[in-house]
């Protein structure tokens, strides 16, 4: 234990409170600032793993170039200087420059234009690379884990249809291979989410249409019609065997795994991109509201789910969409400031 | 056969007249009217359907005419006229032709009908990346002119010479074997017409021949160029080899363009994004295989584990679908196909797909899960639909840390063309792009980043500096490599005495530069034979080196992992993997009367059989070069000598123990580096010596070998110079054997260095 740490009995931080009295902090505002400088200093004083010492070693290697390292050990007087460096610079090299022949701008574009056939296309492109030889190496990019070209960048804002889609099926497959001892308190926290459900959804939909949005399949809840905007019962009773008073009963089913393939394959049918645009099996609803097959698709997926699954993902949805955490009753200004003063994503957190 | 090779074909020609000044009539002689570079395409049809081989004045076979037929639908054949007349006209062009055009095979064979070297004792080379490329198409164009393989028409690759000086006036042969000759031929005299073949893959040596040849154009007006490609941005290599005439304005090379013989493929992509390609991918399979006519898949995924899952996965769903429906769904075929396959099992990519399970049921299908090598080195009929989540695994070299990375990421836009493009060879296909077409516009870049790019450049400039440019900085290349790079690899060459300070080529280095090792292997290795004599070890050096320039040797069937493992375990040498290459080809070696030895250990015959080779050119250029061929019998002995001569040659590649983990630090650039799980060293010893950094899923150091740190300060005294060395904890150790070396106090405490095992070392070194 770290002599820095003390006891929160110690007069230190009775004084700390008489001052932060005055500053208008109450005692347990203060107890959570301490709790989070503590939680600093433990990531600061952690021994790094393994791996994080690579990333960092490697980060700080590749943040740096070697003109620069050469440059720096030339300040300190250290060495012989880089002999690589003196070399090129004796063939007329100037650091920050590229490599290769000095292109004259103008002579490459004339000398393009010039070309037949592609030479329009792809003149852009091409001058483009023309003028710029590297001045730097190839980053060394590393792809996290298997998610498609495309979905990276989607993830840090919020999760999109097609990951949550993912999420979903995963859910449905974890609650499938639950362990049969685990289902008396499975279905007293089924009853309770449940309860906890209604509210939570009527706050996404106020939020939601507070943003613009006219329909989140986040909104709908099996037991309550209200809460299905016209036409859209109709319209899912068409194509699914899913019924939406009844959802509890017809759930283990379609659970079969081969359906469930089936299901997934030809909904991933993939349409040729020239006819996606307009041959899209849309759906026209009643009210004229349109829903697509993937639109269809989620919401037959989140209607198919546990009471409780459905509320984590309204909850979740709650508070990467709008910092809004319902347990606080609290929208936050953003992330940084939730992640400070909300105690936690879940129920327990709050008690 | 001559000392030099090279120089051969600068002995006087036998057939020196030109065959249009000779008096025999058109009946006798084929060739009878034709004026070198200015043969119409009428004359060439009419010597192709002549009785005699104007080549070798023998009558064509039967063989002979019924290829001939077959050629004369290739889409190439058709434009002989035109390229007939273009290669008259220009010094330089530029030609494309899609896959499956013929220009390979074709082009060649007009050029050497329009240029006839062998009336000028000159020849036409055509270049190719890979070594079986080169063998393959010189055969099948020794057929197609009905001659011998090796007689007018040859090929060469690194190690192997297929042609007869004096008579072989075609040569297929690898960019980076014609790099090499002209190493000692720098004007490359012998050459009428070059033609570099798939240019579009811009290899490192390819690269750089294009360079060479652009500058070589100006010197030699009476060679031509032909640059061909198979994609249709041939506007970077037009506008490259513009001709810049004095007081003219410079136009670009002309281009000759050849339609491809493929069929239209449709492509697909998906709406959004996938959450998990490898799912997807699958998915996908599946979904091909229930729903669409019959046709193989390919499935490009990345790798080796990637691929056997993948595999897996597939084959269980497959099963599962049968099972329940075998009326509708037929049985399926899944074969892995990656580089480092055993070759029986890389043939099974060729088995046609699988009978249906009864009559009247629906027939079986192939599915190929294949890295991309599928892309362009081989070709697999039947192939109608290509399933490509956009992702393979790319070499990158980094200057800045000296790693060379080996990392997932995504495609670019060119090659998810090529991939599309596999699915059409045999009729209409289909391509599953498991991305959105957005995402294919916006996140894929055009063109895969050329090999100059992403490598080690201390070879190239080695090999730069033997051709004498001297400026490789201002030398024209097509894409200019990171100046970053260029200086590690001058360092390099300095530090192993290969440049002097000046930038000039030393003795020393112009024999490093004659070994002829794979281009990828270090010149370290070259290094280390050549100063491996004074070790008294220069023939088990030889041997690492050759075990070293071959694909890996150790078999790992996924299904017999332990085994594997275990006759691993046998041959393993405690003090290091190179001493373990070592112990396993002079096991080899041993054991050559049983055929199954290689097989039982679970080791690559192939691979053992192509370091014999190896191993036997390089004795060559050793003898050659009056390098001695020494070993100890003393086995204690012989290890330390092989320990020191590696340091003379890769003491830039030496990490040091930091921690308890097992994580070293490599010397200079402090990373953070664990032995590779491939590593047979039995503790973590201090100081250890690496043939390669690589950094895959986590930063490894393989092919690892335990050493000494005083050696490092004996043997490379410049590289170890401490005040170039950055702080930190490997400076420190060495200072303190630096100080242990010098009889100074070690820590400071007073202790003096335990004297007699000093003695004991120099008398290993002595």
């Amino acid at each position: 234990m770290s002599d820095e740490e003390e006891d929160y009995l110690s007069n230190r931080f009775l004084l700390d409170s008489e001052r932060a009295g005055a500053s208008g902090k109450t005692y347990s505002q203060l107890r959570k600032d301490a709790v989070k400088r503590a939680l600093i200093k433990n990531e600061q004083n952690r021994v790094k793993s393994r791996r994080e010492r690579e990333l960092e070693a490697r980060e700080e290697g590749l943040g740096k170039s070697l003109f620069e390292r050469a440059k720096e050990a030339d300040e300190k007087g250290s060495g012989s200087g880089n002999k690589g460096l003196a070399m090129m610079l004796k063939m007329g090299f100037k650091p920050g420059e590229s490599l290769g022949q000095p292109e004259d701008p103008s002579k490459s574009e004339r000398s393009l234009s010039s070309l037949t056939d592609h030479a329009s296309e792809n003149r852009e492109s091409q001058s483009k690379s023309k003028m710029a030889h590297r001045t730097e190496p190839l980053p060394l990019n590393e792809w996290f884990g298997k998610e498609g070209i495309g979905s990276s960048r989607k993830r840090t804002i919020s999760p999109s249809a097609a990951e949550r889609v993912a999420k979903m099926a995963k859910m449905a497959d974890d609650s499938a291979k639950e362990d049969f001892r685990d289902r008396s308190k499975r279905e007293y926290e089924e009853r309770r989410a449940e309860g906890r459900l209604g509210p939570v959804q009527r706050t996404c939909a106020t939020l939601d249409e507070k943003a613009g949005i006219p329909f989140n399949v986040l909104w709908l809840h099996p037991g309550n019609a209200d809460t299905f905007p016209p036409g859209l019962v109709e319209i899912l009773s068409l194509r699914t065997t899913l019924d939406i008073q009844l959802n509890q009963e017809q759930q283990h089913q379609d659970d079969d795994a081969r359906v469930r393939l089936r299901k997934q394959m030809q909904s991933d049918a993939l349409g040729p991109i020239s006819e996606s645009n307009n041959v899209e099996t849309s759906v026209t609803g009643v009210s004229g509201a349109e829903y697509t097959q993937d639109t269809l698709e989620e919401i037959e997926q989140f209607l198919r789910l546990q009471a409780r699954d459905r509320l984590a993902l309204v909850l979740s949805y709650l508070r990467d969409r709008y910092c809004y955490c319902f347990w606080c009753g609290t929208q936050y200004e953003d992330p940084e400031d939730m992640l400070g003063h909300c105690p936690g994503p879940d129920e327990e957190s709050h008690d | 056969m001559v000392d030099n090779p090279y120089l051969a074909h600068l002995k006087p020609s036998q057939r020196g007249a030109p065959v249009a000044a000779s008096s025999t009539n058109s009946d006798r002689e084929p060739l009878f009217g034709f004026l070198p570079r200015k043969v119409k395409g009428e004359q060439v049809r009419k010597a192709m359907d002549h009785q005699l081989n104007p080549f070798n004045k023998q009558p064509h076979s039967a063989q002979y005419r019924k290829i001939l037929e077959t050629r004369k639908g290739l889409p190439v054949f058709s434009q002989m006229d035109e390229f007939l007349e273009i290669f008259s006209k220009n010094q330089i062009i530029v030609m494309v032709g899609e896959t499956g055009s013929g220009k390979t095979t074709q082009i060649p064979q007009f050029v050497a009908y329009s240029d006839l070297p062998h009336t000028k004792g000159k020849l036409v080379a055509c270049t190719q990346p890979r070594r079986v490329a080169a063998m393959s198409v010189a055969q099948r164009v020794a057929d197609e002119m009905d001659v011998q393989l090796g007689k007018h028409v040859g090929y060469s690759i690194r190690f192997e010479d297929m042609t007869e000086p004096g008579t072989t006036f075609l040569k297929y042969m690898t960019d980076g074997m014609l790099l090499r000759e002209a190493m000692n031929d720098t004007e490359l005299l012998r050459y009428s017409t070059i033609i570099l073949d798939e240019a579009h893959e811009r290899t490192l040596a390819t690269d750089i021949l294009m360079g060479l040849l652009k500058n070589l154009a100006r010197r030699r007006l009476d060679l031509k160029i032909i640059v061909m490609s198979a994609t249709l941005d041939a506007v970077k290599f037009q506008s490259y080899f513009s001709l810049h005439q004095p007081g003219e304005e410079p136009s670009p090379a002309p281009l000759f363009k050849v339609p491809g013989r493929t069929f239209p493929v449709e492509v697909f992509y998906t709406q959004e994004p996938e959450p998990d390609y490898v799912e997807a991918a699958i998915r996908t399979v599946l979904m091909i295989h229930r729903a669409e006519d019959p046709g193989d898949v390919l499935l490009f995924l990345t790798g080796e584990e990637e691929i056997e899952d993948a595999c897996r996965k597939i084959k269980l769903e497959a099963d599962d679908l049968i099972n329940n429906d075998p009326s509708s769904v037929g049985p399926l075929m899944c074969v892995p196909l990656y580089s480092s396959l055993p070759p029986q099992q890389q043939q099974r990519i060729f088995e046609a797909a699988p009978k249906p399970t009864q009559e009247g049921y629906p027939p079986g299908r192939k599915v190929v899960v294949s890295t991309n090598v599928a892309e362009t080195s081989l070709t697999i009929d039947g192939i109608v639909y290509v399933v490509d989540p956009g992702f393979s695994k790319q070499k990158v070299y980094n200057p800045r840390i000296r790693v060379e990375s080996l990392l997932v990421s995504p495609i670019s836009r060119a090659s998810a063309q090529q991939r599309a493009g596999r699915a059409g060879r045999t009729r209409p296909g289909k391509c599953f792009r498991l991305y959105t077409e957005k995402d294919f516009i916006s996140e894929l870049e055009e063109q895969t980043h050329p090999e100059i790019l992403r490598s080690n450049l201390a070879n190239a400039v080695l090999e730069l500096a033997k051709l004498g440019i001297k400026d490789l900085v201002r030398f024209d290349y097509l894409d200019a490599p990171a100046p970053e790079t260029l200086m590690r690899a001058l360092e390099l060459l300095n530090y192993l005495a290969a440049l002097d300070d000046e930038g000039e080529l030393t003795p020393l280095g112009g024999l490093m530069a004659e070994f002829p090792l794979d281009p990828q292997a270090s010149k370290s290795l070259a290094k280390m034979l050549i100063t491996s004599p004074e070790f008294k070890v220069s023939n088990d050096i030889l041997t690492i080196t050759a075990m070293l320039s071959v694909p890996n040797v150790w078999l790992r069937p996924p299904n017999q992992r332990a085994a594997a493992d275990q006759a691993k375990a046998l041959l393993t040498v405690p003090e290091g993997d190179h001493l373990t290459l070592l112990n396993v080809f002079n096991n080899y070696s041993q054991n050559k009367s049983d055929r199954n030895w290689a097989w039982n250990n679970f080791l690559s015959a192939r691979a053992l059989a192509q370091a014999e080779n190896v191993r036997a050119q390089l004795l060559r250029t050793m003898e050659r070069s009056e390098i001695e061929l020494i070993s100890v019998e003393d086995e204690r002995k012989r290890n330390l000598g092989i320990q020191k001569a590696l340091i003379c040659g890769f003491f830039m590649q030496v990490a040091h123990k930091e921690g308890e983990k097992g994580s070293y630090l490599t010397v200079k650039d402090n990373q953070v580096v664990g032995l590779h799980p491939s590593c047979g060293l039995d503790a973590q010893p201090e100081w250890v010596l690496f043939n390669e950094f690589v950094l895959t899923k986590r930063p490894y150091i393989r092919t690892v070998t335990e050493i000494r740190p005083d050696w490092l300060l004996e043997f490379a005294p410049v590289y170890f110079d401490l005040s170039s060395f950055p702080d930190g904890e490997t400076k420190r150790a060495l200072q303190r054997i630096y100080n242990k070396k010098r009889g100074l106090p070690e820590n400071g405490n007073g202790q003096n260095p335990p004297k007699l095992k000093k003695q004991k070392q120099k008398k290993d070194t002595s």
